[in-house]
């Protein structure tokens, strides 16, 4: 499909349908409750892919995954937005982004927001997702919570370890501990968190690497936030920090294998509002933060030092009518990248103008248009949407949008990007990486249509379709090989250019109240690519063709829940690590087959819902769970988590 | 269902599958303790533990008699109880360290009951099998194991007063090393009911 046709259409229909209103259907966003989250058993924040069958996630160590939000991006570009309430944060390292960095648990959050498809939020135009993490608004008083979780994988050896059938020992897992604590006045509240988490690689499937690159083989993760927030001049204004250090082994895609370093995340954010009368409001942000890797207890060369600094800033002005809203806003972000041991120091500036007209154009028909443009020294980019939503009835909806997006690629603060001058790192002679660094200006086209039956509390269904048209990208086409006598994987790795290729998406979601104490959901997704290239075709089958997941609650009392759930993904082939099975002698396989995992979840309050407590079991029939040829297997485990609120104690 | 398990190549399953069925059959035919019924009674109680079977640990361990102790209440369906049972290991050569073993669990059980003082029982548990060895070459982090354990369990109840219980069970437990435990055993003791305190009460509800 040539773009410059479908921008024609698109600027077409924004002419003729120039007026929107607030959606009540977006069949691109999805929130998931406090409740729905800690019922799910839901232990590091990573963990939250798993409830929507609209994710593909993978994992290497098997607590850390890696999400990509409605196929709109692969694994190799993890460029989703990351927000804490409404307030933009920066956690991407050279294409990847962990959430479980964040300093807080799931004890913290009050919601999480999820958009799966182009969209401009909160300011900011991404076409890669978005994950908005609300947190809990403090209450009167003092509040104190607190969490501790602590988790064991079956296999371990046992007294067996005295016998001829000796095994590796299989260490605890899932060892996550926080505590926060808020106060709230008239004009004022102010929270803090803490978050501390522990793990040992000890997997078969990793542990020869890492003994290979460290000599340490113990993770762990220290972060403390703090959030403080004001009721005045006529608005509210919030101050958040984050600081987190993970000691950990990072996944570098150029190197092959793992590095031991130590990540740091830094964040210091200030958004809020004025509200100048009933109709005008100025709303503001200013954020700066910093992401790092520095060094730890490598036993070979290599230099990972690459800091990665960002500033944004936005102001924008949003006019209330009486059925319709609009919104004007300009944005600076800067990037910076610095390196100690060597001179390396480059910056990119962006400045971005935006805005959003949402109308009602009758009692049925809401609609929304939103647009961005970006400038980069002499490149520039433009993005824009529109969404429709017919309102039938009281029951049925139906959704469409359409968006084109350019990404400017200096945006992407990645490996690519950093390394146009210089390296950003310095990777050890078995690496072997060439690009011609003719980087161009990503388009995309994205067509989406969604119809929904809703008779609530009862019965609710929601299908769509999107068609996501893709030009001018890039892919990283490695080929890694391994290499039994060092435990390591050698790199050889290409760049492709200038990739056009089509992307088909469905979903359907399904929930049911049965009655008083059953409810159950059913969730399915499928994803093909229709056209592109080879190369970009065996990219693709990394993702699951098909994904199901259904959950079945039960729930006799406020008090005490149990939840079953089943997950199924089709299989996939993993094309960059084609040569391992004969190469590792069958301990990797490229291919990961079908896998249908099951958890049992058992929920319960005690003390006038001041203590929670969930025991879970995830994998019980203790089938193949694995995401990444090279990752850790999920065998059977268990899993305790206490909580304790402790809400409005000294009010 | 079997018919299920092969289709997708369970492994592991077959104990899962029994508790699961025991967990999905039973309340069709038991007497339903109504949700006002709930923690409405606490019974504590003991038992002498006989170890029938330790499966392949025999050849290089010696089980001696154990002791378990069990809290329990009534739930939304059936009882709830949270047990400790020990049982020590001995090694049968120098090779092989004596150990002691703790299982520490959450059990769910339905009864059925013949008159208003005889009663039968099934249910489950899971819960951590912990063991401590008496090895001194071991570090004190690798002297101490644990592993998921999983018990199906029946029992039979008489009543000698209304708040003493004379109980008989037996289990079969598999705790999931990489090669499985596998632990029959025989449990004998007395157990003793009262109402719950309404401070207790407001704790669980």
């Amino acid at each position: 499909m040539k773009h410059h046709s479908l921008k024609l259409i698109l600027y077409i229909l924004l002419m003729i349908q120039f007026s929107v209103s607030a959606q009540t259907f977006d069949s691109n966003r999805e929130v998931f409750t406090s409740e729905e989250l800690k019922a799910a058993g839901i232990l590091n924040l990573s963990d939250i892919y798993r409830l929507s069958v609209r994710w593909d996630r993978t994992s290497i160590d098997g607590y850390n995954f890696l999400g990509v939000a409605g196929a709109q991006s692969v694994y190799q570009k993890q460029n989703f937005l990351v927000l804490i309430n409404d307030q933009r944060t920066d956690i991407n390292y050279l294409d990847e982004q962990n959430v479980n960095l964040l300093p807080f648990t799931i004890d913290n959050i009050d919601s999480v927001i999820i958009f799966y498809s182009p969209e401009l939020y909160k300011g900011e135009y991404t076409n890669n997702g978005i994950i908005n993490f609300i947190l809990n608004k403090p209450a009167d008083g003092l509040s104190i919570n607190a969490l501790q979780s602590i988790g064991n994988e079956v296999g371990d050896p046992g007294p067996y370890i005295y016998t001829k059938y000796d095994s590796p020992n299989v260490d605890k897992l899932g060892y996550i501990a926080g505590v926060n604590f808020s106060s709230k006045g008239n004009e004022w509240f102010i929270a803090g968190s803490f978050k501390f988490a522990e793990n040992f690689v000890t997997d078969p499937a990793v542990i020869d690497r890492i003994q290979s690159v460290s000599w340490n083989n113990k993770t762990n993760l220290s972060g403390a936030s703090a959030m403080l927030g004001l009721n005045k001049f006529s608005g509210q204004h919030n101050l958040i920090f984050n600081y987190t250090e993970a000691d950990g082994f990072y996944f570098s895609r150029q190197f092959g294998n793992e590095i031991p370093g130590k990540r740091i995340y830094k964040h210091i954010g200030l958004d809020g509002n004025f509200k100048l009368n009933r109709q005008i409001r100025i709303n503001y942000y200013i954020t700066t933060g910093s992401n790092s890797l520095l060094n730890r207890d490598e036993k070979i060369d290599l230099t990972y030092d690459l800091e990665v600094n960002s500033t944004r800033g936005r102001l924008e002005g949003l006019y209330t009518g009486d059925n319709f809203n609009a919104r004007l806003g300009i944005s600076y972000n800067k990037y910076e990248g610095r390196r100690s041991d060597i001179q390396f120091n480059e910056t990119y500036n962006f400045l971005k103008l935006y805005g959003s007209l949402v109308f009602g154009l009758s009692d049925f028909v809401e609609q929304r248009l939103t647009f961005q443009t970006t400038k980069n020294l002499d490149d520039y980019s433009v993005n824009g949407r529109l969404v429709n939503v017919w309102t039938i009835n009281n029951n049925n909806s139906l959704f469409t949008s359409i968006s084109y997006s350019e990404n400017l690629f200096n945006e992407n603060s990645n490996y690519w990007s950093w390394s146009q001058n210089e390296m950003p790192v310095t990777l050890p002679e078995f690496t072997n990486i060439v690009s011609d660094g003719n980087f161009s200006k990503a388009k995309s086209l994205g067509i989406g249509a969604a119809y929904k039956y809703s008779s609530q509390p009862l019965f609710e269904i929601e299908s769509g379709i999107n068609f996501i048209s893709n030009e001018n990208n890039y892919m990283e086409v490695p080929v890694y090989s391994y290499d039994k006598d060092k435990s390591l994987f050698n790199t050889m790795m290409y760049v492709i250019n200038d990739q056009h290729y089509n992307v088909v998406t469905l979903y359907s979601d399904i929930k049911h109240k049965i009655s008083r104490v059953f409810s159950h959901k059913l969730k399915y997704s499928y994803q093909s690519i229709i056209e592109g290239s080879s190369e970009i075709k065996n990219v693709w089958l990394e993702f699951p063709e098909h994904k199901v997941y259904y959950s079945l609650l039960m729930q006799p009392s406020e008090t005490f829940s149990i939840l079953a759930a089943l997950r199924y993904a089709s299989s996939t082939e993993w094309y960059e690590y084609r040569y391992i099975s004969s190469q590792s002698f069958n301990r990797y396989s490229n291919k990961i087959e079908n896998q249908l995992v099951a958890d049992l979840s058992m929920q319960k309050w005690f003390w006038s819902k001041k203590i929670w407590v969930n025991l879970m079991f995830n994998n019980i029939f203790n089938q193949q769970e694995y995401y990444h040829p090279i990752g850790a297997s999920l065998d059977f485990r268990m899993y305790l988590q206490i909580h304790i609120y402790l809400q409005s104690i000294l009010s | 269902m079997n018919s299920l398990c092969m289709k997708l190549n369970l492994h592991n399953i077959k104990l899962s599958m029994c508790i699961i069925g025991l967990i999905g059959i039973v309340p069709l035919s038991a007497q339903q303790v109504p949700y006002t019924k709930a923690f409405s009674e606490i019974v504590i109680g003991g038992n002498y533990v006989w170890n029938g079977s330790i499966g392949d640990l025999d050849e290089y361990w010696t089980s001696d008699h154990g002791v378990d102790g069990f809290i329990q209440t009534p739930f939304y369906a059936g009882d709830i109880k949270i047990s400790l049972t020990y049982i020590p290991f001995t090694g049968n050569d120098a090779y092989h360290p004596d150990f002691n073993s703790y299982y520490i669990n959450l059990g769910w059980k339905e009864n059925l009951y013949f008159s208003n003082n005889m009663s039968i029982n099934v249910g489950a548990k899971i819960g951590s099998f912990m063991m401590s060895f008496q090895d001194d070459t071991l570090s004190t982090f690798r002297n101490q194991e644990s592993e998921i354990g999983l018990a199906a369990e029946a029992g039979f109840k008489f009543g000698v007063s209304s708040e003493i219980d004379i109980q008989i069970n037996a289990n079969f437990l598999s705790v999931f090393t990489s090669r499985r435990i596998k632990l029959f055993n025989i449990f004998a003791g007395v157990s003793y009911a009262f109402t719950s305190p309404k401070w207790m009460r407001k704790i669980v509800e």
